[in-house]
């Protein structure tokens, strides 16, 4: 039985159970204005005599506002039946490891998910203030600069803003590489994407052996307007279920300005009044009633957290746009992407100065504050000293060491688009580079070497894990390091301790 | 003066009912939008019979008649202002009236139309304790394949008259499995 047929049985059901039946009256695909239905309420699912589904999306004296689901032109004078129940979505630990559209099927043809353990509708409440926690557990990214200068928590909102093709979705990618590592639930909501694009990220999830813990909510810029605009509420849907079930959950929103854009279009179409550059009023509304869900919560005394990291494009650097801004003053912060780095061949290209993290500092061991304050003091200066030397300024000792010790740091920074790092391997490397041990050329071969043997060598891994667990904050760290670098060394480039 | 006024007015409400009441089902509505429209965009003298020709073919409906005799203007050929405004408030009930959809196996004859018109006259009337004038306009829905019976359609809610229904429901209503069987 296809999923037209379904619906046409709902569509009968559904008139013998309510006995109200509505006609559509006018249609501006995909808006359809129906006649009748005296008892519909907002939000309210309803079914087309054709097959087709649609969501109530208005109420006026004369008709009912339906945004269709379906790409099926709905034809006038059509029969619609109203179901009495909003929008629910199955969910489940089954779904853990798939490939789902916005309502909740599979993307894969004849495909039926298993483990679905309950319906929950996309448009709930976020939960009261008295099961808010405050957000005091670090969430690693996997990615140096992030977790050494812009530090992320557990049920953080941070936007991730920059142009277009310039990193921003490989950097949510690497973070979900880390987390799903770590055992997090990781969400990646593509909305609007093209398909191959969610298809690659589902071959990296493969080839990084982390399906188990990854969930793919996508939609196709080809599919309905109405199911790429429920994309992000469906996700969150899914996040608040593993939530509840006490488990840490990452959700990517992949990328909020697409989804303004097309809520705008949806708007438009409905003739709701445009404001700022045409979007409509509640545009911050919509937002904003989504993001309020993620946070850290406590759960019948567990503690759980939705970690969000909304994705913004900007256009040529500008963060000053409607929607940026805005998502800027929903979240904790945001990371900014500059394409001015990108083309100098920063990797990833994050501009440390304009971005900003609001609750990730407080969430820091000692040791990891130390690092941040001092290379957030030492890339200040060394702004301020290539700033200084663009006027021809005479290049004493002091100036040099300063630009060779950015050189360093830049390399440390620099990584590939599936490589990650653990924070411990970042924390000691960042030591060696600060004792001044760690040459320029060989800082990238380490980073990866350390990184394996961490991964792979358990006395490895006990030896920088005891260094960093025994020392009470940074000063303390540069000093057994230096005490120890030789042997560190020596392990990296030969392979035994 | 004022009571020539008002007898005027009266005359227009008159001629406005009659011809609304005339036309009952969407079928002639529709055709009464299309003729008005065809009168309402010319001016001046018309060729009333050639704009009935144009608009209808050679057949008329049967609703015209009641239209000729109660618009002055379609035996003239010159249409006033009054004639006018009677066209426009009719068109206006049209598109307010109340639409009582019937899914049936037959076209139903002009005495059944009339019977679902004052029958769903009283139901509404008593719904709104009768504080208000309710037009309907009957949208007949032919199915050849349907049921023996009919379903209709009033302000969105659905009755089910269709025979097999009621079978089952009488059936049910008087527990006749385990009474009689």
């Amino acid at each position: 039985m296809s999923l037209i047929d379904i619906y046409k049985q709902y569509f009968i059901d559904f008139v013998a159970k309510n006995k109200e039946v509505g006609f559509v009256e006018e249609i501006n695909h995909p808006m359809v204005y129906v006649k009748g239905l005296p008892g519909a309420s907002y939000s309210e699912i309803v079914y087309f005599e054709s097959g087709c589904v649609g969501m109530v999306t208005g109420l006026n004296g004369r008709y009912v506002e339906v945004l269709s689901f379906t790409n099926e032109p709905v034809r006038s004078g059509e029969k619609v039946s109203r179901s009495g129940d909003s929008l629910r979505i199955p969910v489940g630990e089954g779904l853990l490891g798939q490939v789902i559209t916005p309502l909740g099927t599979s993307m894969y043809q004849n495909k039926v998910i298993t483990g679905i353990e309950e319906y929950r509708g996309i448009e709930s409440k976020p939960l009261p203030i008295n099961h808010r926690e405050r957000i005091n557990i670090p969430l690693e990214t996997g990615v140096s600069i992030v977790d050494m200068l812009i530090p992320l928590g557990k049920g953080q909102r941070e936007l991730v803003i920059g142009d277009g093709n310039i990193g921003k979705t490989t950097f949510v990618l690497q973070t979900i590489l880390r987390q799903a590592q770590l055992g997090t639930v990781c969400i990646y909501t593509g909305i609007a994407k093209k398909k191959h694009s969610i298809k690659k990220i589902e071959q990296l999830f493969d080839r990084h052996g982390i399906r188990e813990n990854t969930i793919i909510v996508g939609s196709a810029s080809s599919d309905p307007i109405a199911d790429i605009y429920l994309t992000p509420y469906t996700a969150m849907t899914i996040a608040e279920y593993f939530r509840d079930k006490g488990r840490d959950v990452l959700l990517i929103l992949d990328d909020l300005s697409a989804h303004a854009k097309y809520y705008r279009e949806i708007s438009l179409i409905s003739k709701k009044f445009p404001g700022r550059d045409s979007y409509p009023g509640d545009i911050f509304y919509i937002h904003a009633r989504l993001l309020e869900r993620a946070g850290n919560f406590n759960i019948n005394g567990e503690v759980s957290s939705i970690t969000c990291l909304p994705v913004a494009s900007s256009i040529e650097g500008d963060i000053t746009g409607y929607i940026q801004t805005n998502l800027m003053s929903i979240t904790d912060g945001h990371i900014f992407f500059d394409s001015a780095d990108f083309k100098a061949g920063k990797r990833p290209a994050i501009n440390y100065f304009l971005s900003v993290t609001r609750v990730g500092r407080q969430t820091q061991t000692p040791i990891r504050w130390g690092v941040n304050r001092e290379l957030s003091a030492f890339l200040a200066l060394h702004n301020k000293t290539e700033r200084f030397i663009h006027f021809g300024a005479e290049v004493n000792e002091g100036i040099k060491s300063t630009l060779d010790m950015g050189k360093k740091v830049d390399r440390l920074f620099n990584q590939g688009s599936e490589d990650i790092y653990c924070v411990d391997i970042q924390i000691v490397l960042f030591t060696l580079l600060w004792l001044g041990v760690l040459p320029e050329e060989k800082i990238q071969d380490y980073k990866v070497k350390m990184q394996k043997s961490y991964d792979k060598d358990e006395v490895f891994r006990k030896k920088v894990t005891d260094l960093i667990n025994s020392s009470s904050d940074f000063n303390v760290l540069l000093g057994k390091v230096s005490a120890v670098h030789r042997d560190l060394i020596s392990f990296i480039e030969g392979g035994s301790a | 003066m004022a009571e020539l006024r008002k007898t005027k007015q009266k005359i227009k409400e008159d001629a406005e009912q009659i011809v609304f009441n005339s036309l009952k089902t969407k079928r002639n509505a529709n055709q009464f939008i299309l003729l008005s429209g065809a009168l309402l965009r010319r001016s001046g003298e018309m060729d009333i019979a050639k704009v009935l020709t144009d608009v209808f073919g050679e057949i008329r409906p049967s609703w015209m008649e009641d239209l000729i005799k109660n618009v002055p203007g379609l035996q003239t050929g010159i249409l006033s202002d009054s004639d006018i405004n009677i066209l426009k408030a009719i068109r206006h009930r049209i598109n307010d009236a109340i639409e009582v959809k019937v899914d049936m196996s037959f076209e139903p004859s002009e005495y059944f139309i009339d019977s679902v018109i004052n029958i769903m006259k009283d139901v509404l009337k008593g719904a709104n304790k009768g504080s208000y004038n309710v037009d309907l306009i009957v949208d007949v829905n032919v199915k050849e394949d349907f049921e023996p019976g009919a379903i209709f359609y009033v302000n969105g809610h659905v009755i089910d008259l269709r025979v097999r229904n009621k079978v089952i429901n009488y059936l049910y209503s008087q527990d006749v499995v385990n009474r009689y069987l």
